[in-house]
């Protein structure tokens, strides 16, 4: 038997605590989901290399936010991806909205399942088509008979559209109308 | 500076643009600015790409909700409850993902930090020089361990080496991110990332699609996992037996060079080494119901019954070419398509196998009773149907479905096997409650039986 390795329960379950917050955060800095779980991971690596340094006492979301902005910068270098990448004026201010908005995530998440609920089948078809995995505006477009250009236009309404509920739904100090 | 609905409604354009990769860089430099300069379009923006952060953290990255998770997040048992007090399904669910997923990043990240070499050397980063580790102890429930094994902890991770387990349940994630749940008593061995030996007692596998081929060893042969949820258990002769929850596997006795057997969901099969034959075997999922629990109030369709009989709990509610159509007890029917009969399940059709033109859509409806305090459960649906699954509804809402789940049976060729589980998680009412699934008949221009099998597994909330 091998000698085993241990992560705390703490820090395990503040790192798991954490992944929805993070996740949303990088998506702010980089646009696109495939390209956001590699830096999720990537930030992980680092969290779970740090963790003999983690202070039960910090935020630990901020932390990782702090590293995260960091390795999504370094991903977009490493791999010299012709993508756009904000600078750090932009950084910050997105940083600082991922914090006042980290403790609303699970409001906002139960806020969208509301606010699904309330499209159409069809349009609800759209989301489950353009988020699950291999969800490319042209596949769906073949999937669905319609020209890429119209489905996009219905992806738009319906992001819109969701944005607006939830924003109506989410109070400003947390909770859900 | 506040700033006019035009610039709001054309900033959100752009950022559309760029979430569908279709921004110029003059345009992600306009978004830039924005945000900088403008707090009122910074939360625009985050609005809208959080919404994209969600929709796609739910959709894509989440793994795909299994029995064995459930154990998995049992760990975390106390959490969940302080979690559910203060903050309703939603937290329970961001929790239960993101532990999912947090368990499922440790398990392959030994590799990661080998791969590095250089990394650091705190005490959650394997030794370099160490031999690589196989598995990590996610859960243990109840865990007994044999008095001479080392007691393993949350987050221990296996080399190789036997895990004694006299009583409970453990459960591994391992490098190749499967879940094994180790039913006590039991003796397994990991005998490297993507393979295992059960020496003896019951395992249930679930393997995610990266994990394709997880195989399990026994004393009697070996069982491969084509996409999958199976249990194994090898008893006191040495028997082993296989059970496919979900998907398929390969199966093939020891020392034998004939081709494998292929099982599907809901087929079991018996290794009998002695008479060189891989044998059918009564399929039991109760066999582990300690990880993939049969739902108590949601009965299976046509459970126990013979062709013909009056199900006490399915009944046929509407026909779409039928305005008046009356609800009507659903009747057991003889298997319309060759899936094996089991404890759990077996097909139910109306009126002498439901025989409706091309087109038509059947609804099969089932009421079940939920206590006060139990309507936070989650439950997953493994079904087939003959033809096409329309949609599913509780208590009058939809649930949302994937086009997988809506594929026309016939045409993929799932109409042999049970499919996928579909996973149902909203929250209950207390009382009575309404399972609906329709069924679409896409058969030939004749008109042509409709069907449905169903069975019911309880998930943790």
């Amino acid at each position: 038997m091998s000698q085993p390795q241990h992560y705390t329960p703490e820090f395990i379950k503040a790192l798991a605590q954490a992944q929805p917050q993070v996740y949303a955060f990088v998506m702010t800095l980089v646009g696109q989901p495939d390209v956001a779980q590699d830096v999720l991971q990537e930030t992980n690596t680092v969290l779970l290399e740090k963790a003999a340094e983690y202070d039960t006492s910090r935020d630990f979301v901020s932390w990782a936010c702090g590293i995260a902005r960091y390795k999504a910068l370094s991903h977009f270098r490493d791999r010299k991806r012709d993508r756009h990448v904000f600078g750090e004026a932009a950084m910050a201010r997105l940083a600082e909205a991922a914090g006042r908005r980290a403790a609303q995530v699970a409001d906002r998440e139960l806020a969208l399942r509301r606010c699904i609920d309330k499209l159409s089948d069809e349009q609800q078809q759209l989301v489950v088509m353009r988020y699950g995995p291999d969800g490319s505006v042209t596949r769906i477009a073949a999937q669905v008979g319609r020209s890429a250009n119209a489905v996009s236009v219905s992806l738009s309404k319906i992001r819109k559209m969701l944005a607006e509920c939830v924003r109506q739904q989410v109070a400003p100090g947390g909770g859900v109308a | 500076m506040s700033v006019t609905q035009r610039e709001i409604d054309a900033f959100q354009a752009l950022v559309e643009k760029w979430l569908d990769e279709r921004a110029t860089a003059e345009e992600f430099a306009q978004i830039e600015r924005a945000i900088v300069e403008h707090d009122e379009l910074l939360e625009v923006y985050c609005d809208l790409v959080g919404v994209d952060a969600t929709l796609s953290w739910q959709h894509r990255w989440l793994p795909k909700p299994a029995p064995a998770d459930d154990g998995v997040l049992a760990t975390m048992g106390e959490d969940l409850q302080t979690e559910r007090a203060r903050g309703g399904r939603a937290r329970v669910a961001l929790y239960r993902y993101a532990a999912a997923a947090v368990l499922l990043l440790i398990a392959g990240l030994a590799v990661t930090l080998w791969q590095r070499g250089g990394a650091s050397q705190g005490p959650g980063a394997p030794q370099p020089n160490g031999s690589p580790e196989f598995a990590t102890v996610t859960d243990t429930r109840g865990a007994v361990w044999e008095a001479d094994a080392e007691p393993l902890g949350l987050g221990a991770t296996l080399e190789t080496g036997r895990l004694q387990l006299r009583a409970g349940v453990a459960e591994l994630l391992t490098r190749s991110t499967a879940t094994v749940s180790v039913l006590g008593p039991a003796d397994v061995q990991m005998l490297g990332p993507n393979r295992c030996r059960l020496n003896s007692g019951r395992l249930v596998a679930t393997v995610p699609e990266m994990a394709h081929g997880f195989t399990v060893e026994t004393p009697a042969g070996t069982v491969v996992d084509l996409g999958t949820s199976f249990g194994v258990t090898v008893d006191r002769l040495g028997y082993t037996t296989v059970t496919v929850l979900q998907g398929s596997v390969e199966v093939r006795l020891a020392d034998d060079d004939s081709a494998p057997v292929r099982l599907v969901a809901g087929e079991a099969a018996r290794l009998a080494l002695r008479e060189r034959r891989v044998l059918p075997a009564t399929f039991a999922a109760t066999e582990y119901a300690d990880v993939w629990t049969p739902h108590d109030a949601l009965f299976g369709t046509g459970v126990g019954l013979q062709p013909g009989a009056a199900d006490p709990h399915w009944r046929v509610t509407a026909r779409s070419d039928d305005a008046s159509f009356r609800a009507r007890p659903a009747t057991a029917e003889s298997p319309i398509i060759n899936v094996p009969e089991t404890d759990t399940s077996r097909w139910i059709s109306f009126d002498a196998r439901g025989v409706v033109a091309v087109g038509v859509e059947v609804t099969f409806a089932t009421t079940f009773d939920v206590a006060a305090g139990d309507t936070r459960q989650r439950i997953g649906m493994r079904y087939v149907v003959d033809n096409q699954l329309v949609a599913v509804r509780l208590n009058g809402e939809t649930v949302p479905l994937t086009p997988k789940q809506m594929q026309d049976s016939t045409a993929t060729g799932t109409l042999q096997r049970l499919n996928e589980l579909l996973v149902i998680d909203r929250e209950l009412a207390v009382g009575a409650n309404t399972l609906e699934v329709v069924v679409r008949n896409t058969g030939g221009p004749q008109p042509t039986p409709v069907g449905l099998r169903a069975e019911f597994i309880r998930m943790q909330p």
